[in-house]
């Protein structure tokens, strides 16, 4: 029996060498940003750390962390009490405000806050009323809390990023068997105490990664912070950056921002990894529901109404009055050309951001090993930065690129190439993708994850190689994956503010930095066609988590 | 013996490790033209990575593989899975649920044009009996009918090999025979030769030319499953494909003193204490053997499961045919058949 066959040796091809070297490219260009502003904090041209610190940087800091406890604590308060509410009791309406009470999602916080400004400032018409009902002549008369404050840019943002919280302590509870509350209440825990001892410490991680990504969109927001004069760390940045004209000291406080970041994300990666612990891996009936007494249920329904009103149907009754009272007007304030502009970037990002996820996710997927892992989670990073250290990021290697290639060309040939890539669209597309990369990789690596690996196994006996079976097996069985990904990119791309306002071509306006423009004068009213159609693109997110979690709770995170 | 079939399948000196583990050391073996070869072991012995190593799943690290007289994989370069021409039916079937019955055989046709792809894939559907469900999707049919498309799917690009991963785990147990009889037939009409790996012995004597049993990374026997039941080489063999009373003695003079008789042994290169090992049903009761008593006796249906105490406590099991077996305490002489008795140096 021969056992040696015919000598030589086979070619040496797996085809998978070139989807680890494409991965790391994408990886590493996705974390440029981040670096750069590292860097140019780190090594300024010039250091004004010393100057900032006696001034300025504190104030920020303050103001900042002062308005991060005070969403901390609202979110947390109105998204754990509503999602328990709703998950374990009944009361009138319980069905609707199931989802229902995601709906202030759909309203970026800028636009809430243009909108209670203009209803509850002096010259608004609740002061105005209230002024006519009891004689009060001036501000003097009677005391009524200011909008503009901290206190004010609180609540705006409680408002519309409790839902976060909602959301995932909503899931959290329904994971959670509601044998285990039916446990601890025949050891003899009432309700309050089987919510305080049971279920809320079973529920804590999602209840974290919940504030973690409320708290992030408020370090993010430079709209509502513009607007009322309150000095955040991203109102410092943009101060100190276009007003002082100073690159250096912005990054500086960009870098602090980062710190922040990285503290926030510790967090949300800590909690997370506690919540496998705590999900149960068995799937119970659902428990029966706690009957509650009449007054308790009117207090239920009471607390369940009141962010829903605050948060979507007073803004969104607003924006439509306004939107068919000044359409003509709106139209005419070329309302289509920033629709369009909006529409192309949203399009755009969120098709180049679903492909490069799914070239790094296949990639991770077929090779694995720490480096590429590693480099999809440092690209993941993105959805933490605020836009205002993105936009940064982007501008200062793009800057010294075009000034290097600037002066090289005219050096060589002398001809000034001048600007190339800073203040184009493919800067605003680059800040996009950095930013929302994590949102389609995200999905898509659960999608993939969901495939059986035998499935891939066959494809490849079969003939198929890496690519082959990307396209003839994964894709086709990930297009709801896909589009879902696509779609909660584009909503966000079409609301986002700080990057866009930073990166933007001269004369490029999309319906947000429109609505910012118009919002910010005072004139609402002529930018009420553009909110309106950012809150009715926002409400599609809010259509598919709930479908998601009607579902497959396990899914949303 | 009637000579031994080209090999079409080649393993040389297979060496794998997962990390610090070890899961196939010094594995040779072959699979020749139109044979069915069972590698059956326990779980964790190694049989899957071989399997993977043939198909080209997993980087070879050491060692040859050779399919089709073709080198495949050698010193750490291997040919893709795509490229080795081999086909691979998997315990869960595998079948593309996005794609009807007829697309998923065609899948890895290679042809002229799609029409020609039609009518191969059509061929072999009719092979397996699937034909007139071409146009179901797979999540529409039962177990038994979703293992024969995988079974179309893969044999329909004329593979040189054939690798099969446990592909009757996933079935009833009362459909596992009719479907292995189906399948060999099918292997046989297309003549391709087979690597099948299982956990079941009894399904590698019901379907091998030959079977290889596997030990910890490594072979413990190869052979026809007369010569593995017959002649097994250790007792590991001997107990994997039936229950054994393992017994001790000492070989002298050519023979040896069991507890249950005496055994002629003509293996002069087994001298001192061996383990003997004698299948249970070899054992039977009568007028002849050594005293026992009856501990206790159970009726299985094919034949009832007889436990004895012998001198010394020595406690042995037999298999005796029919349902009225003696009751506990009965004092009866048991005997055994030398035929189904096997010497070994002890381990």
């Amino acid at each position: 029996m021969q056992l040696d066959a015919t000598q030589g040796r086979p070619r040496r091809l797996s085809g998978e060498g070139g989807w680890q070297v494409g991965g790391l490219l994408i990886a590493c260009a996705i974390a440029l940003p981040i670096v750069a502003v590292a860097w140019l904090a780190v090594l300024p041209s010039e250091n004004i750390w010393p100057h900032l610190f006696e001034t300025v940087l504190w104030g920020y800091i303050d103001t900042t962390l002062r308005l991060m406890l005070g969403v901390a604590i609202g979110s947390v308060v109105i998204g754990v009490g509503t999602a328990w509410l709703v998950t374990t009791t009944e009361f009138p309406g319980r069905r609707v405000f199931q989802w229902a009470l995601m709906l202030p999602l759909a309203v970026p916080t800028y636009i809430v806050a243009y909108v209670y400004t203009d209803l509850l400032e002096f010259a608004g018409p609740v002061q105005i009323v209230l002024r006519a009902m009891f004689g009060w002549q001036s501000a003097r008369d009677y005391w009524f809390p200011e909008i503009r404050s901290v206190g004010g840019a609180i609540v705006m943002m409680t408002l519309t990023l409790y839902p976060y919280v909602y959301l995932l302590s909503r899931v959290a509870f329904l994971e959670q068997a509601g044998v285990t509350r039916e446990v601890s209440r025949t050891l003899g825990a009432g309700p309050w105490q089987t919510f305080f001892r049971v279920a809320l410490p079973l529920a804590r991680p999602a209840v974290v990664v919940g504030m973690t990504l409320a708290l992030m969109e408020t370090l993010n927001d430079f709209g509502t912070v513009d607007f009322f004069a309150v000095r955040t760390l991203t109102a410092g940045v943009f101060n100190v950056w276009l007003t002082m004209g100073n690159v250096s000291g912005g990054a500086q406080i960009a870098l602090v921002m980062l710190g922040f970041v990285v503290l926030l994300i510790m967090l949300e990666r800590l909690e997370r990894r506690r919540r496998r612990y705590h999900a149960l891996a068995t799937r119970h009936r659902r428990a029966v529901r706690q009957r509650l007494g009449a007054r308790t249920q009117c207090a239920a329904t009471a607390a369940c109404l009141v962010p829903v009103i605050l948060g979507f149907l007073i803004p969104g009754a607003i924006l439509l009055r306004n939107a068919v009272l000044f359409a003509e007007e709106s139209w005419s304030s070329r309302f289509p050309d920033f629709a369009i502009n909006s529409l192309l970037l949203a399009g755009g990002a969120a098709i180049l951001c679903v492909v490069l996820a799914t070239f790094l996710a296949y990639a991770v997927r077929l090779r694995g090993g720490a480096v590429l892992s590693g480099a999809a989670r440092v690209a993941s990073l993105g959805y933490a930065v605020p836009g205002a250290v993105l936009a940064l990021g982007i501008l200062i290697p793009f800057g010294a690129f075009d000034n290097a290639f600037d002066g090289w060309m005219r050096n060589t040939f002398g001809v000034s190439t001048g600007l190339l890539l800073s203040g184009t669209v493919a800067a605003v597309m680059f800040a996009y993708v950095v930013r929302f990369f994590a949102l389609s990789y995200g999905a898509l690596e659960s999608g993939l994850g969901r495939i059986k690996p035998s499935m891939e196994m066959a494809a490849r006996t079969l003939g198929e190689g890496p690519a082959g079976t990307l396209f003839r097996v994964h894709l086709p069985l990930m297009k709801g994956t896909l589009l879902t990904a696509a779609l909660l990119i584009f909503v966000d791309v079409m609301k986002e503010l700080p990057a866009t306002l930073l990166l933007r071509p001269f004369n490029f306006d999309t319906l947000a930095t429109y609505v910012y423009q118009y919002g910010s004068s005072e004139q609402l009213e002529l930018a009420s066609l553009g909110a309106l159609s950012i809150v009715l693109v926002g409400l599609v997110p809010v259509i598919l988590l709930n479908r998601t979690v009607a579902r497959d709770p396990s899914e949303v995170i | 013996m009637p000579d031994a079939p080209t090999p079409v399948l080649i393993f040389n000196d297979i060496r794998h490790r997962y990390g610090q583990t070890v899961a196939v050391d010094g594995l040779s073996m072959t699979v020749g033209e139109g044979e069915v070869v069972c590698l059956v072991g326990p779980s964790g012995c190694g049989k899957s990575t071989t399997l993977r190593l043939a198909a080209g799943l997993e980087e070879l690290q050491h060692g040859r593989v050779s399919i089709g007289g073709q080198v495949v994989a050698a010193d750490g370069c291997s040919l893709p899975p795509e490229d080795r021409n081999t086909g691979m039916v998997f315990q869960d079937f595998a079948l593309f649920p996005h794609l009807k019955v007829i697309d998923n055989v065609m899948f890895g046709v290679r042809g002229k044009g799609v029409a020609e792809k039609r009518r191969r894939a059509e061929r072999i559907l009719d092979q397996v009996g699937m034909a007139r469900y071409a146009q179901t999707f797979p999540h529409e049919l039962s177990g038994g009918e979703q293992q024969r498309v995988a079974l179309a799917r893969a044999l329909a690009p004329r593979p040189a090999l054939m690798l099969m991963d446990e592909p009757f785990s996933g079935l009833d147990t009362q459909l596992r025979d009719s479907v292995r009889d189906d399948t060999l037939n099918i292997l046989a009409e297309a003549g391709t030769p087979t690597l099948l790996v299982t956990h079941d012995p009894g399904e590698a004597m019901r379907m091998a030319d030959r079977v290889a049993v596997m030990r910890a990374g490594g072979l413990a026997q190869v052979g026809p499953p007369a010569e593995i039941y017959g002649a097994p080489a250790s007792l590991f063999v001997a107990r994997f494909f039936g229950h054994v009373n393992a017994l001790s003695g000492t070989v002298a003079a050519g023979s040896v003193d069991s507890p249950l008789g005496r055994l002629a042994v003509n293996l002069p290169e087994l001298s001192g204490p061996v383990t003997i090992g004698i299948r249970n049903e070899a054992l039977f009761l009568g007028q002849t053997g050594v005293p026992a008593t009856v501990i206790s006796a159970r009726v299985l249906g094919p034949y009832s499961v007889v436990e004895l105490a012998l001198a010394d406590h020595i406690k042995v099991w037999a298999h005796v045919p029919g349902t009225a077996p003696p009751g506990p305490d009965d004092k009866v002489n048991v005997d055994f058949d030398r035929a189904q008795a096997f010497v070994f140096a002890k381990e």
